[in-house]
């Protein structure tokens, strides 16, 4: 399954450095398309700073970002986002507060952004259907007519996974999805994202090593700004040198 | 239209410049550290012209001692306003713009209410008027000048140069941080906001001798000092400075040869454009990321 | 069904809309009760309810506050008073032409559409500068403040087409026409601003529940996140802007002609922050609250300047004084305003029962 898929993104020797300080050296990776990746790694490894490449935010000092076979190094945030179709969950639930739920899922609809289509938006059969399978997805079909503000600090982190889905993004990019949330909330997290797989292509960026058991299938890990190691949950849990850097840290007993 | 009569707008700017930063400076001070924006400053100016005028006017108390009592009474208001009002709505625009916009009219009526309409004049403590070659400037402007360079440097020695200053300071950059080493931020900021509203008292003690003390004193400067403040940017007494400059002497030049008005107008136009380009106003350093 | 359906739908909406009918009703049978002079008040405070509508859209749903919002008031109104003065030859007007720019006012139909476009294009000036240079929530409220208070002294100054100080006379109470032959009387020229109101308050209505008035309220809620998703958020600031300064300006012309009178205040800054007071009693952001707001405190002044014009004759000065008072008290007590507290009362009871429901599902889930 892996190997034949089409490769939505592909970073080649990719570095970048601030004021001396190498952030991330020479990382290569190839994300299938449909695929389910996530990102591990010590603190200081280099995960957001990679996050921070591909979306555009940070440029790097040397190295390319390929996207769907097109050259998107170096490429302002607002046309990544919008040309090129990379959600990017960020860490703290950021959500519009006194809107309902649904209300902000609506706003993040893609397709109806422009001025003219917003002033002329009438709510048609399959947006409706649209809203509710996204609200059903991500747990919140209850609570659709809440504000926002009055969600707990989970079902927020939700809601805004719900307005990444919704901007109907190619690649999608979670960063720490689950901080902050309850085990409880922390296993259906998990679900949801097993559920997005195979409709999307997904980055997940985690701590929690129990989560990512639950979800991961292939692990990159980073360590020092440098690949560390690649592979399936398996191999990467066997991995010496991986076990060495992170797995210990992890409070030894955990990982089994 | 020669050179003298320009040159004499100019000189008349200049004195009007460092009015008009001295007017403005305890709006900065509350704005740039506290990131409140004080709608009864310019009731302020109108009390502390009160002031002036039943301290030195009425009870010929000493003018250096009625600017120092004026500062020190406004001081103690501007703490107590902070306590009582100020402190609840911190972080909320509106609820400031409101609450400040609140105390400004209750200010200005209370004043009507207690003096009445009618003008008061307060004699210039120095009345000469002094030559230098063509031009000519009145003493007193030349003393404000020294007040506003006193009032300029005095707080920024206080800012940058004693232990309440550096609490001031870290407050701005980090108020949790500031609070977990033990500083109590609720005590700063009273004492920054009363600084604040003391400069204002202070400067319209200053002033009203230049002009003629009655409720609406305040409204005059509503619109420059603002605009001030929104070309000058908040976080560099540079900008304050040069932005007083920049209005005041186009405002000066401009009504030599039209209307004030339109000077106004004119001025207004040129901040609106200079805030296009520069956002933060003008020498703001560039922020970090 | 169908029916049923109806009075679910009925019963799902917020208390509000409720009032808004109410006091349309209110509005609708109020000149069969009363008297010429109060016909009169309450068609002027329906003027002004337009106009705290046109603040509303912008500051209660889009999060700008406007400090100057009278700047496109009195612009509005300006126009057909010179309109007026022009065709009617008041005796100050020593001008034989309109220059080109205000030409379009020697025609009354010319002049009400001035009254429209005017604001719209100061409005369409500032907001360009202002929202294309990402320039902060308050930087905006302090410029239009300022705005308006040159706008003031620009309209004092240029006496020979204001009159100055003494402000514009209208002779005759019409929507557009300056002949006297068409004056209206008092009851028709209320029932005229009531359709105006009452089709300004469905402009409203139909823009803050489209797609684009919940752009707006996102903009204030979270503008930096709205960019995210690709909305270029300077283009929606501008259009509602506009939008409002069209509606001020309408509120403008609708005022003028009911005081058969315009002066440079209409533009000033005290009406600017008055009109906020409005917004903020009634409650931001729900245009029930604007026009409650409005209705309330204009009635409660003409209430009790008949009351006190006997005792003192400078009522207006401890009027001013009660308006501090009162903002100082809803900014302590009732932030959202007395609509605003309504309504989440009601949002609190609704989220109760929802929450109840979930849980019991949940719980039948399980078992």
């Amino acid at each position: 399954m892996r190997k034949d898929g089409k490769v939505l993104l592909e970073v080649k020797h990719l570095s970048v450095e601030f004021n001396g300080f190498k952030a991330l050296t020479d990382v290569n990776m190839k994300i299938y398309d449909g695929e389910l990746r996530v990102i591990i790694g010590p603190n200081g490894a280099g995960k957001t700073t990679f996050m921070d490449l591909v979306t555009g935010k940070t440029t790097p000092t040397s190295g390319k970002i390929l996207f769907d076979g097109t050259d998107i190094t170096g490429k302002q945030t607002t046309e990544i986002t919008g040309r090129y179709h990379i959600g990017r969950k960020f860490q703290g639930p950021n959500v519009f507060d006194n809107m309902t739920v649904r209300e902000n899922i609506e706003i993040a609809v893609s397709g109806y952004n422009s001025l003219f289509k917003c002033c002329f938006f009438r709510k048609s059969r399959e947006y409706t259907d649209k809203v509710d399978e996204i609200l059903r997805k991500v747990n919140l079909d209850d609570y659709a007519g809440f504000a926002a503000g009055d969600l707990s600090h989970g079902q927020r982190q939700w809601l805004e996974i719900g307005m990444v889905i919704a901007q109907d993004p190619k690649l999608i990019i979670l960063d720490e999805p689950t901080a902050g949330m309850t085990a409880q909330e922390t296993y259906k997290t998990g679900e949801m994202i097993k559920q997005m797989k195979g409709e999307h292509t997904l980055i997940v960026v985690e701590h929690d090593m129990d989560f990512v058991r639950q979800v991961a299938e292939y692990v990159t890990v980073l360590n020092y700004g440098k690949l560390l190691a690649e592979g399936t949950m398996e191999e990467i849990q066997n991995n010496p040198e991986v076990v060495a850097v992170y797995l210990k840290e992890d409070g030894g007993g955990r990982h089994v | 239209m020669n050179s003298v009569y320009i040159g004499q707008l100019i000189v008349s700017g200049i004195s009007s410049s460092f009015i008009l930063l001295l007017t403005s400076l305890g709006l900065i001070i509350i704005m740039g550290y506290m990131k409140v924006v004080n709608l009864a400053h310019t009731s302020m100016l109108m009390a502390g012209a009160y002031l002036c005028y039943f301290l030195y006017q009425v009870a010929h108390v000493p003018f250096v001692l009625t600017l120092i009592l004026s500062y020190l009474l406004s001081f103690a208001f501007g703490a107590v306003i902070e306590r009582v009002i100020i402190c609840h709505f911190y972080g909320k625009m509106a609820e400031t713009l409101l609450a400040t916009y609140a105390l400004s009219i209750i200010l200005n009526q209370t004043a009507l209410l207690l003096f009445g309409k009618n003008y008061k004049q307060v004699a210039a403590p120095v009345k000469t008027v002094l030559y230098f070659g063509p031009f000519y400037i009145e003493a007193y402007r030349l003393i404000i000048c020294g007040i506003a360079v006193i009032a300029l440097l005095g707080t920024m020695l206080f800012i940058n140069r004693t232990p309440m200053g550096r609490k001031i300071r870290s407050t701005t950059q980090n108020r949790t941080m500031t609070e977990c080493l033990g500083i109590d931020t609720r005590k700063v900021d009273t004492i920054t906001f009363a600084h604040g509203m003391g400069l204002a008292g202070l400067a319209g003690a200053a002033i009203a001798p230049l002009s003629t003390v009655t409720y609406t004193l305040g409204d005059s400067w509503l619109t420059n000092t603002f605009m001030n403040v929104v070309m000058g940017g908040v976080s560099s007494m540079l900008g304050t400075l040069a932005s007083s400059f920049l209005i005041q002497e186009s405002i000066s030049l401009l009504s030599g040869f039209a209307s004030s008005v339109t000077a106004q107008i004119v001025v207004l136009l040129f901040v609106i454009l200079v805030v296009r380009i520069k956002p933060e106003g003008l020498f703001t350093p560039k922020e970090r990321r | 069904m169908a029916k049923s359906d109806f009075t679910k739908r009925l019963k799902e909406l917020p208390v509000n809309r409720y009032i808004d009918a109410v006091l349309f009703i209110f509005l609708l049978v109020f000149p069969s009760m009363n008297g010429k002079y109060w016909i009169y008040v309450m068609t002027g405070i329906m003027a002004y309810m337009i106009f705290a509508l046109s603040l509303d859209l912008l500051w209660g749903y889009t999060g700008l506050m406007s400090m100057g919002h009278s700047l496109l008031f009195g612009a509005g109104g300006y126009m057909v008073g010179i309109c007026s003065a022009y065709m009617n030859g008041a005796d100050w007007i020593t001008f034989d032409h309109l220059p080109w720019f205000l030409s379009p006012l020697s025609t009354p139909a010319g002049a009400f559409a001035m009254a429209l476009i005017v604001p719209g294009l100061i409005s369409l000036f500032i907001g360009f500068f202002m929202f294309s240079g990402r320039i902060q929530g308050v930087f905006f409220s302090l410029i239009t403040m300022a705005m308006s208070g040159v706008a003031e002294l620009f309209i004092i100054n240029q006496s020979k087409y204001t009159h100055g100080n003494s402000g514009i006379s209208l002779t005759a109470r019409t929507i557009i026409s300056n002949n006297m032959a068409d004056h209206m009387d008092d009851t028709s020229f209320y029932y005229t601003v009531f359709a105006f109101l009452v089709l300004v308050y469905l402009l409203c209505l139909l823009i803050v529940n489209s797609r684009l008035g919940k752009v707006l309220q996102a903009v204030r809620e979270n503008e930096n996140r709205l960019t995210f998703f690709g909305y270029k958020t300077s283009a929606f600031k501008l259009l509602i802007y506009m939008i409002s300064g069209v509606l001020a300006g309408l509120a403008g012309v609708l005022y003028a002609r009911t005081q058969g009178s315009i002066n440079s205040s209409s533009a000033g800054i005290e009406l600017s922050t008055v009109v906020l007071v409005w917004v903020a009693v009634g409650g931001r952001g729900n245009l029930t609250g604007a026009m409650t707001g409005t209705l309330l405190l204009q009635v409660a002044e003409t209430l009790l300047n008949s009351m006190f014009s006997g005792i003192s004759a400078d009522f207006a000065q401890y009027w001013r004084l009660v308006q501090g008072i009162i903002i100082l008290i809803i900014v302590f007590f009732i932030p959202k305003g007395i609509v605003g507290e309504l309504i989440s009362l009601q949002q609190r009871k609704r989220d109760y029962l929802r929450k109840e429901a979930i849980l019991r599902k949940e719980a039948e889930d399980h078992a």
